[in-house]
C-alpha cells in the first residue's frame, strides 16, 4: 500500500529537500520571480529618477515583508491572525524606544531586541492560541492588537499615545545598514551621481537598498521554507489537524513555531521600517494595518509566500503612489484607498466560488491528502 | 456609590450593544465584526438629521432606522452568500467596518463631532451627580432591554428565534426559515446597536473610528457571558458596567485604562474558560 | 494559481517599468532640493517668489488658525509690495505625526519651498525635525510649546535650521500660572488647588514645572520669582484628547476639598471639559490652559459661565501695538476670533519674510542668518530669538517675561479680560455662581 504510493510527486517533493542542495520543487517555477525581481528592482534606481515612486517601493518592500510574515502563519496553518499589527508594532516600538532612552545602543542591536521582543510576544499569543480556531481565534488576535494600542495610552509618556515616538535613529546611522544601504546605492547609480545628490534624495537611496536587501532575506528564506518539506506539514496542519496529528505531525511545536517566526520576522520588518520612517505611531498597531495585510494576502494569493508579496507591491503602489496620480479625491481623502480595497475584497469574497481564504493547493499533493504526506515526510527523513 | 449609579447605567448602554451581537451569534452564528459600525451609523444619522434641521426626537429615530437598514443591507448583501464560511464572514465583515469608516471619514473628516444633548443640565440620583443625558439614557436602554427580552421569552417571534438559536435544523423541520430568523435579528441587533449610539452620543465624541470602542465591549460581554446565552449577556453586561466605573473612579487616571482591563477580561475568559460563565460549548 | 500570480507579478513590473519612462514627478538628478547648502545654492533677487510651506490640522480650529494666519500675514505683506513676494503653501498634517512628516517631504521634495512654518501639536513638530534638518530648510516653528523642539539647536549645527517664534514654552506658560495662582487666586479666598490636563507631549514637562513651582516658586525658579511660600495641591490627574467623561476625576477633587482646578488642554477635549463643568456644577472654580476654549464656539456649547482662561494667547488686548490690528484683520476677514496659533503663524510669517528682505536673498543660510538678528515687535509682543534659537518675548510683564493675561466668560458669554488690571478695564475675577469658598 504505501510502496507504491510513495512513487508520487508528494514524494518527490519530501525526498528532494532531504538530498540537501537541490531546490524544493515547487520552487522552480517561482524561481523567475524569485530571481529576476529583486535584480529589477535593485537596477531601477538607475532608471528611475523619481525619488517619490523610489520612496513608494521601499514602503512596499517593507509591507512585502509584513505580508510574507503573515501568510506563513495565517496562509499556511490556517490560523488565521487579525492582529498582524501586533507584531509588527511590537517590533517597531522596541526599536523606537531604544532611540529614545538608549541612544547610543547601534542600530543593528536594536533591531535583534525588536526581533526578539517580537518573538517573545508570539509565543505569548500561540500558546494561548493552540486551542482557539475561527471566531475566537480573530477576536482573540484583534484584542491583543488592541491591548497594545490601549499600552500605548496609558503610558503615554514613555510610548507615546497618539503621538507616537518619533526620533526614532535612522538606517543611515546604522553600523551594517548605513554603509549596506550607501554602498549599493553607489554600485547602482556610480559614486559621483550618488555623492551629488542632496541628503533627503540620499536617504531615500539608502532607505530602499537597505529594505530590498532585508525582503530578499526574508521572503527567501521564508519561500525555502515554505515550498520545503516543512511547508507541507503546515499546510497539513490547515487541511485537517486531527489527521495531520494521526499522521504523526506534533501539532503544537509546529503551531507555535509558525506563530514566533511570524512574529519574529513581522518584528524584523517593523523595526527596520521605524528606521526608515523616523517615527512610530499607533498606524503600526491598529486594525486598519492588520486589515490592510490581509487584503493583500487575499489579492495575492494567502499560503504562498510569493502571492502576498505581490499583492503588497500591487496594493501599496497603487495606495502610495498610483491613486494619488489618478484623481485628487485620493489625495484630499486618502481614507478611501483603504476603504476602496476594503470594498473589493468584500466583492471578491462573495464572488469567488470557494473564497480566497483558506486556499486550497490541490496541485501541491498531487494524489492523496497533505496530512498524509506531511506525516510521511516526517517519519522518513531525519 | 457613584460607581453602583454609573455602573447601572453603563451596564444598561453597553447592554444594548452587546444583546444585538449575542442574538446574531447564538440564531447565525455569526461573528459580526461590523456590529460596532451600527452604534456608529446610529450616531452619525442622528447627527445628520439634526444639521438638518429635526427635532431630536426625529433625529434618534432616524440613527436607529438606518442603523437597522445597515443591518438589513449588511444581512442580504454579505452576508447570506458566505455564511457558512466561518473565516470568510469574520474577514468580510471587518472589511465592511473598515469600508464604513472609511465613508464616515469621507463625509465628516476625522474632526469630532458633538450632537447636543437631549437634556442639559445635572440631577442628583441616590446622592450621586448626574448629568440629566446620561440618566435618560440609561433609562432608555434599560426600558428597551426588558422589552426585548419580554419579547424573546414571551411571544411567538421570540420562541422562534430561540428555537432556531437551539438547534437549526429542527427549526427547520417544525416550519422555522433561519434564514429569515438571521435577518430580523440582525436587523434588531443594529436597530439596538443604534440606538445605544444615539443615546451615548451626546455625552461623546463622534469620530470615524467610534466602532472599535463598542465592538471591543461587545466582545468581552459576549466572550464573558457566553457566546450564544443571552443571560450570559445580561450578565456579563452588569459585571463589565460596573467594572468600567470602578476602574474610572477609584484607579488612578482610570479613564484611560478602562479599555485595557476590558481586553483583558477577553483575553483571561479565552485562556481560562472559553465558553464564558454562562456559554455553550463552541461549535 | 500560478498563472494569476505570474500575470499579477508582470502587472506590477509592467506599471513600474512604465512610470521609470513617462513620469514627470521630481527628477533627483536635476535641481537638487532648494535650501541645500551645498556649493552656490540658488541667487535669487527679491522679484522671486518667497515659497513658505505651512503645515497643521486643517480639520480642527487650530489648524485652520495656523492656514488663516499665514494668508492673513501673506496677504498684508504682498499688499505692502516691499521685500519678495509672498506665496504660501498649506498641507493638512492632522496633527499626526507622519502626516506631518509627509508634508516636509512634500515640502521639500515637490513644492521646493524656501522656508516652512506652523505646526500645532509638540507631537507633530518634534517629529517633522529630522525631516527638517535632512532637507536643510529653515523652520520657524509656531504652534507647539515643547522645550525639546529647540534642544540641541545652536547658529553652525545641523539643527541651525530650527527656531520657535510661539507659544512661551512649556515651563515659561507653568511659570506664568505658578505668579496667578500664588500671588493672585490666593487672595480671592481660593485654598486648595489641583491640576486636571491633557496626557499631551506639550502638557507633560509644562504640569512636571508646575508642580514643582506651585510648592515653592522661588525654589523652582532659582529665585526669579520672588516667592516663597507655594501652595496646596491635593490632586493631580489626566485624561486623553478623546475623553468624554470627568465624574471621576470632579469626585476625587471634590473629595478632596479642591476649590480651584487648574485645566491644562490644547486639544478639542477643552470643550468637552468645559461642558462638564458646566453641567455637574461641582464645587469648584475652573481656570488654565484650554486652547479651544478661546475660540469663538466653545462658549456656544459648553455655556461654561465664569471658565477663566490662560495664559490666553489671544486676546483682543494692547500687548503690543500690532496685537488689536491684527485681531481686527483677522476678526474681518475669517468672521472669528484667531486661537494663539493664528497669532504666532502670523508672526512667524512675517518674522521669515523680514529675514528674507534683510537678507536679499531666499538662500537658508542667509535666511538663518537673518533670522538669528530678529528683533521686532510682533502681534504677540516684542519678538527675539536667543542663543538655541528660542522667542524671548515679554509682552505684558518685562520684568518676568511673562504675559499673565487671562480672560474670563461672563454670562452672556462674552470674553473679558481679568488678569492683569492693567488691561481690565475694570473687570474683575467673579467666582461661578455655584462655588462655595470656605469662609465665605
Amino acid at each position: 500500500m504505501t510502496t507504491s504510493e510513495k512513487a508520487t510527486p508528494e514524494s518527490a517533493a519530501h525526498a528532494k529537500p532531504s538530498s540537501g542542495a537541490k531546490l524544493p520543487r515547487l520552487l522552480k517555477p517561482n524561481v523567475i520571480l524569485l530571481v529576476l525581481l529583486p535584480l529589477f528592482l535593485l537596477y531601477l534606481p538607475r532608471f528611475v529618477q523619481n525619488t517619490t515612486l523610489l520612496q513608494a517601493i521601499s514602503v512596499a518592500t517593507i509591507f512585502v515583508m509584513f505580508a510574507a510574515s503573515w501568510d506563513i502563519l495565517s496562509g499556511y496553518t490556517g490560523q488565521v491572525n487579525f492582529g498582524h499589527a501586533a507584531f509588527i508594532g511590537t517590533g517597531a516600538y522596541t526599536v523606537a524606544l531604544f532611540s529614545k532612552y538608549q541612544p547610543d545602543v547601534s542600530n543593528e542591536l536594536a533591531l535583534l531586541a525588536g526581533i526578539g521582543v517580537a518573538a517573545a510576544l508570539g509565543v505569548a499569543i500561540g500558546v494561548p492560541c493552540l486551542r482557539l480556531k475561527g471566531p475566537y481565534l480573530a477576536l482573540a488576535t484583534l484584542s491583543v492588537a488592541g491591548a497594545l494600542v490601549q499600552l500605548t495610552f496609558i503610558y503615554k509618556e514613555q510610548l507615546g499615545g497618539e503621538d507616537g515616538i518619533a526620533g526614532v535613529k535612522n538606517v543611515q546611522d546604522g553600523a551594517i545598514t548605513g554603509p549596506l544601504g550607501e554602498g549599493l546605492a553607489k554600485l547602482v547609480l556610480g559614486p559621483l551621481t550618488f555623492g551629488g545628490q542632496n541628503g533627503f534624495n540620499q536617504y531615500i537611496y539608502v532607505s530602499y537598498f537597505v529594505a530590498l536587501v532585508a525582503m530578499v532575506l526574508v521572503v527567501g528564506g521564508l519561500m525555502l521554507l515554505g515550498y520545503g518539506k516543512r511547508g507541507l506539514v503546515l499546510r497539513s496542519i490547515q487541511q485537517d489537524e486531527l489527521a495531520a496529528e494521526a499522521a504523526g505531525v506534533p501539532l503544537t511545536r509546529y503551531k507555535l513555531a509558525a506563530f514566533v517566526l511570524s512574529a519574529a520576522c513581522a518584528g524584523f520588518a517593523g523595526g527596520l521600517y521605524a528606521q526608515i520612517r523616523g517615527t512610530v505611531a499607533l498606524d503600526l498597531l491598529g486594525v486598519d494595518l492588520s486589515l490592510l495585510i490581509i487584503i493583500i494576502a487575499a489579492f495575492g494569493g494567502a499560503g504562498s509566500i510569493i502571492g502576498p508579496a505581490l499583492g503588497a507591491y500591487a496594493v501599496i503602489l497603487l495606495q502610495n503612489y498610483y491613486l494619488d496620480r489618478a484623481s485628487q479625491v485620493f489625495i484630499d481623502h486618502p481614507e478611501l484607498k483603504l476603504g476602496s480595497f476594503a470594498l473589493l475584497l468584500i466583492v471578491v469574497l462573495i464572488v469567488a466560488p470557494r473564497g480566497l481564504v483558506p486556499p486550497i493547493l490541490q496541485r501541491l499533493s498531487g494524489r492523496g491528502s497533505p496530512s498524509r504526506a506531511a506525516g510521511a515526510a516526517l517519519t522518513e527523513s531525519s | 456609590m457613584d460607581v453602583l449609579v454609573q455602573g447601572a447605567l453603563t451596564s444598561a448602554t453597553i447592554a444594548l450593544v452587546a444583546l444585538g451581537f449575542s442574538l446574531v451569534y447564538g440564531v447565525g452564528g455569526i461573528v459580526n465584526l461590523a456590529h460596532g459600525s451600527f452604534f456608529m451609523i446610529g450616531a452619525y444619522s442622528a447627527y445628520a438629521a439634526d444639521q438638518a434641521g429635526a427635532p431630536l426626537l426625529v433625529a434618534a429615530l432616524v440613527g436607529v432606522g438606518s442603523a437597522m437598514l445597515s443591518g438589513v443591507l449588511l444581512e442580504r448583501l454579505v452576508i447570506a452568500p458566505i455564511r457558512h464560511q466561518e473565516v470568510a464572514v469574520l474577514i468580510a465583515t471587518l472589511a465592511v467596518a473598515i469600508l464604513v469608516q472609511s465613508v464616515v471619514q469621507f463625509f465628516y473628516g476625522g474632526l469630532e463631532r458633538q450632537l447636543p444633548g437631549f437634556l442639559d443640565g445635572s440631577v442628583s440620583v441616590l446622592g450621586v451627580n448626574l448629568r440629566q443625558t446620561e440618566l435618560l439614557a440609561g433609562v432608555a436602554a434599560l426600558v428597551t432591554i426588558v422589552i426585548v427580552l419580554l419579547v424573546l421569552t414571551k411571544s411567538p417571534t421570540g420562541r422562534m428565534v430561540r428555537a432556531v438559536a437551539e438547534d437549526e435544523e429542527a427549526s427547520v423541520l417544525v416550519g422555522v426559515r433561519p434564514e429569515r430568523v438571521t435577518l430580523y435579528v440582525l436587523a434588531v441587533g443594529a436597530g439596538l446597536a443604534g440606538l445605544a449610539g444615539v443615546l451615548v452620543a451626546p455625552y461623546g465624541v463622534l469620530t470615524p473610528t467610534m466602532w472599535l470602542l463598542p465592538l471591543t465591549q461587545a466582545f468581552a460581554i459576549v466572550i464573558l457571558g457566553g457566546l450564544g446565552s443571552i443571560q450570559g449577556t445580561v450578565l456579563a453586561s452588569v459585571v463589565i458596567g460596573f467594572l468600567d466605573r470602578f476602574v474610572a473612579f477609584n484607579v488612578k487616571d482610570g479613564s484611560i485604562k478602562i479599555g485595557l482591563v476590558t481586553v483583558a477580561v477577553i483575553l483571561a475568559t479565552l485562556v481560562i474558560r472559553p465558553q464564558g460563565l454562562l456559554g455553550k460549548v463552541a461549535r | 494559481m500560478l498563472k494569476k500570480r505570474r500575470a499579477l507579478a508582470c502587472a506590477v513590473l509592467a506599471i513600474t517599468a512604465l512610470a521609470a519612462c513617462g513620469e514627470s514627478g521630481t527628477t533627483a538628478t536635476d535641481d537638487p532640493a532648494p535650501g541645500a547648502s551645498s556649493g552656490g545654492g540658488q541667487t535669487s533677487e527679491s522679484t522671486e517668489t518667497f515659497k513658505i510651506g505651512v503645515f497643521g490640522p486643517e480639520q480642527l480650529p487650530q489648524g485652520e488658525d495656523v492656514r488663516d494666519g499665514a494668508l492673513l500675514a501673506a496677504e498684508e505683506l504682498n499688499a505692502k509690495g516691499e521685500g519678495p513676494e509672498v506665496e504660501v503653501v498649506f498641507c493638512d498634517s492632522e496633527a499626526k505625526p507622519d502626516k506631518a512628516i509627509a508634508c516636509i517631504t512634500k515640502f521639500a521634495q515637490q513644492d521646493q519651498v524656501q522656508a516652512i512654518s506652523g505646526g500645532f501639536s509638540s507631537a507633530e513638530t518634534l517629529a517633522v525635525l529630522d525631516t527638517v534638518k535632512r532637507a536643510k530648510i529653515p523652520f520657524v516653528s509656531a504652534g507647539a510649546a515643547a522645550p525639546d523642539i529647540v534642544k540641541g539647536v545652536d547658529s553652525t549645527g545641523p539643527a541651525k535650521y530650527i527656531f520657535r517664534i510661539g507659544p512661551v514654552n512649556s515651563t515659561n506658560l507653568a511659570a506664568d500660572m505658578c505668579v496667578t495662582v500664588t500671588t493672585k487666586l490666593t487672595k480671592l479666598g481660593f485654598t486648595k488647588f489641583a491640576i486636571l490636563h491633557e496626557d499631551a507631549a506639550f502638557a507633560i514637562p509644562l504640569v512636571k514645572f508646575l508642580q514643582a513651582c506651585l510648592a515653592s516658586p522661588s525654589a523652582a525658579t532659582k529665585g526669579k520669582i520672588p516667592i516663597d511660600k507655594g501652595v496646596e495641591v491635593v490632586g493631580t490627574e489626566k485624561f486623553t484628547p478623546s475623553a468624554t467623561r470627568f465624574e471621576a476625576p470632579f469626585k476625587s477633587f471634590t473629595d478632596k476639598g479642591a476649590n480651584f482646578v487648574i485645566e491644562i488642554s490644547s486639544t478639542q477635549v477643552g470643550i468637552q471639559l468645559g461642558k462638564a463643568w458646566a453641567d455637574l456644577k461641582p464645587n469648584f472654580a475652573l481656570g488654565g490652559i484650554n486652547v479651544a476654549g478661546q475660540s469663538s464656539a466653545y462658549f456656544d456649547v459648553t455655556k461654561a459661565v465664569g471658565q477663566l482662561n490662560g495664559p490666553a494667547g489671544a486676546v483682543r488686548a494692547p500687548v503690543s501695538e500690532k496685537t488689536i490690528p491684527f485681531f481686527d484683520a483677522f476678526q474681518a476677514k475669517y468672521k472669528r476670533d484667531p486661537l494663539y496659533n493664528g497669532v504666532s503663524t502670523y508672526d512667524g510669517i512675517y518674522t521669515l519674510h523680514e529675514a528674507a528682505t534683510r537678507a536679499g536673498a531666499l538662500e537658508a543660510d542667509a535666511l538663518v542668518t537673518e533670522l538669528e538678528k530678529t528683533d521686532r515687535i510682533g502681534a504677540q509682543g516684542v519678538e527675539k530669538f536667543n542663543e538655541t534659537h528660542d522667542v524671548i518675548y515679554s509682552p505684558t510683564d518685562p520684568t518676568m517675561g511673562l504675559s499673565l493675561l487671562y480672560f474670563q466668560y461672563q454670562e452672556d458669554g462674552s470674553k473679558k479680560i481679568v488678569f492683569p488690571e492693567t488691561l481690565a478695564e475694570g473687570n474683575t475675577y467673579k467666582l461661578p455662581p455655584f462655588v462655595k469658598l470656605p469662609g465665605k
